[in-house]
């Protein structure tokens, strides 16, 4: 029933495949269990250097400089080679919450423009007619392809002529330039796949293409949204090169202060696993609040419901 | 409320495909109007075209006597029911049925009001605070019904809307449906591709193929004097028997055997010319021993209706259908001779296959 909301079809959908899974027959229960010891193991094969990582962060720096981190495994109670300084060190550290916010500062503006305005070319190439929609549409999608680092020099020409080198709109601004494609991708695709009849019955009240859009079209693609802003967060959160060229020097981002920390010659690289840390800290708040939207959205319109 | 006129009304989609052909058509007040015909007859891009959600490629549509063909669909004061109900799945069931209103710059409590009311009329009330996805099927339709109703629109428009629902409660939704037009006495197009529901709750029928329409009439008129061969066809749950046959003086000749003519078509049809006899397998009566004027053949299906059974013959590789009462079927095998029932039979032209005389007993002749 192509009536039902988009989030419910979906739940629904959730249901029925539990349902599959309990009613499966033995010979393919095995085949499911199989596949989840398979993808157990992916994870946590995935997950050694992370892991790695996290241990890392919490010893001296002359135990990390001397032996490897699986060594802590031969005696894990002994209290002794477990230390707290690395945190300390790197938190005390005058720049870091100056770092953060201007993380924050890039990361949430960078991450709002592009989808606002990616939203609302979505909705024009999906239910608005005009002439080139389609070419358009290519053209945007292929720009996808275009590596970052081709369009710095001249996007650091074309943003000194208005002054803004070096400031955080001048980031904003490359971030949300590159980014628009895969969420403009993104965000079309999974409107194509709202029913038309919503965009017909609400034409036929007299509803207008921006009361549309903000009543019907925005509220309905939550879960695009959601994917898209997690991805966008991300990668603006862990990004250094953007930031780094049009960002001056007195606005340091975390990726940027963490790089300051470890030394020129990566010297002080323990620092670096509690930095790390430290820095995973926000992007996990930002995927654990919205990930019952992320698996959901990043499906959308692939699957007829 | 109010009269729509269609005056040569075209659409016509890339690649010369005439989907709606100069169709000319006037819809009176107040009328439960029902286009009918087969997947891709153009009757829900007449339905859209009236809508404004297509474009007319030519010709005029006026609502109220006024010329609608250039305005925007919110502009024409009208509510449409779409098939799939198109229900806001992240807006409550009252949100729902107001949002026309909202639109519209209602201000809250007459939104309130009326979404309330529709709601009761349609038996919603215990419901107001759900989401679609919590509603059944016949729930969310009479939902989508509310909104249309709460609006108080001049002209209902119903795209196919019980086609979504099971048998039972389309039944119940019909008879539902046609009770409220008439107690709004909203003019109302109904799309709809079952016969027997626009026979059941319309009161008049357009029964369109390619782009034209092919008959318009009461229900009475389009099920017992079909003026072509494919109105024949397409309407009765049992389609219409249709055996090509030859003029032979006052008999035509079919399958090698002998019909009446009836007597009203004598003048219109001369000796030779080749016709197609229709009788509805209602209007014929199986006997299972030899009688005059009939047409015998070999009893090869048996299909239960439960009052009755519908009985097939074959008689040299023609198939001839008949209803035959509970209790007096035949067996597989056997032979059975037809007979036609007087005034019930319709002469059709073996060429364009339109109907063949005009002074057949009225309709209402029952």
């Amino acid at each position: 029933m192509t009536q039902t909301a988009a989030a419910g079809s979906l739940r629904s959908a959730d249901k029925a495949m539990a349902t599959d899974t309990v009613l499966a027959p033995k010979g393919r229960r095995n085949g499911v269990l199989a596949v989840r010891i398979v993808v157990l193991l992916l994870c946590l094969l995935w997950l050694v250097p992370t892991v790695g990582l996290l241990v890392s962060s919490f010893r001296s720096e002359e135990a990390v400089d001397s032996s490897g981190w699986w060594t802590v495994f031969s005696s894990p109670l002994d209290f002794s080679q477990w230390t707290l300084q690395n945190y300390s060190e790197v938190l005390g550290e005058n720049e870091m919450g100056t770092a953060f916010v201007n993380s924050l500062v890039v990361a949430v503006p960078a991450t709002i423009i592009p989808i606002m305005m990616a939203a609302f070319a979505a909705y024009a190439f999906t239910f608005m007619r005009f002439k080139g929609r389609d070419t358009l549409f290519v053209i945007m999608v292929g720009l996808l392809v275009v590596p970052l680092q081709v369009a710095f020099v001249p996007l650091l020409q074309l943003l000194g002529d208005f002054g803004l080198v070096g400031t955080f709109p001048a980031v904003w601004l490359a971030h949300t330039g590159f980014g628009m494609p895969l969420a403009i991708y993104i965000l079309r695709n999974y409107m194509a796949s709202l029913p038309r009849s919503i965009i017909e019955s609400a034409e036929v009240d007299g509803a207008s293409h921006f009361r549309t859009f903000w009543s019907l079209i925005m509220p309905m693609s939550v879960p695009a949204l959601a994917a898209f802003a997690i991805f966008q967060f991300l990668w603006v959160w862990n990004d250094l090169l953007v930031a780094l060229i049009f960002l001056q020097t007195d606005k340091p981002v975390v990726t940027s202060q963490l790089r300051n920390l470890i030394g020129e010659l990566g010297q002080q690289w323990h620092l670096l696993t509690a930095g790390a840390f430290i820095s995973i800290t926000v992007p996990l708040i930002v995927f654990f609040a919205l990930q019952r939207f992320f698996v959901r959205g990043l499906t959308a319109g692939s699957v007829k419901g | 409320m109010a009269e729509i006129e269609l005056v040569g009304l075209s659409k016509v989609y890339p690649g010369d495909v005439r989907a709606v052909d100069s169709l000319d058509l006037t819809i009176p007040d107040h009328e439960f109007f029902a286009l009918l015909g087969p997947s891709g007859c153009g009757k829900t891009t007449l339905l859209r075209t009236i809508a404004g959600l297509e474009a007319a490629t030519e010709g005029q549509v006026r609502i109220g006597g006024e010329d609608v063909t250039a305005l925007p669909p919110g502009k024409r004061d009208l509510a449409m029911v779409f098939q799939d109900y198109a229900l806001f799945p992240h807006m409550t069931v009252v949100d729902n049925i107001a949002y026309p209103l909202r639109v519209k710059g209602k201000p809250k409590d007459e939104r309130r009001e009326a979404a309330s009311a529709a709601g009761d009329e349609l038996s919603l009330s215990g419901l107001m605070e759900r989401r679609p996805a919590e509603l059944s099927g016949g729930q969310q339709q009479r939902v989508a019904l509310a909104r249309a109703v709460a609006c108080r629109p001049r002209v209902f428009l119903f795209d196919e809307p019980l086609s979504n629902l099971d048998a039972r409660l389309r039944l119940e939704a019909r008879s539902f449906l046609k009770k409220l037009q008439k107690e709004l006495g909203v003019t109302t197009v109904f799309v709809t591709h079952d016969q027997a529901e626009a026979l059941a709750m319309a009161d008049r029928i357009a029964v369109m193929d390619k782009g034209k329409i092919r008959q318009v009439g009461t229900p009475k008129e389009v099920f017992q004097r079909p003026v072509n061969t494919f109105v024949a066809n397409f309407i009765g749950s049992t389609p219409m028997n249709l055996l090509p046959g030859v003029v032979s003086g006052d008999v035509v000749q079919i399958a090698g055997q002998e019909l009446p003519l009836p007597a009203d078509v004598r003048d219109a049809v001369s000796a030779g010319q080749e016709v197609v006899f229709g009788a509805r397998p209602e209007y014929l009566v199986f006997s299972p021993s030899s009688v005059p004027e009939s047409l015998q053949g070999e009893v090869t299906v048996v299909e239960n209706l439960g009052t009755a059974a519908l009985v097939t013959l074959e008689a040299e590789g023609l198939s001839v259908a008949v209803t035959v009462p509970e209790g007096a079927e035949p067996e597989l095998g056997d032979k059975g001779w037809v007979t036609t029932t007087p005034g019930r039979v319709l002469i059709y032209d073996g060429a364009d296959g339109e109907l063949v005389g005009s002074r057949v007993p009225a309709a209402t002749a029952a």
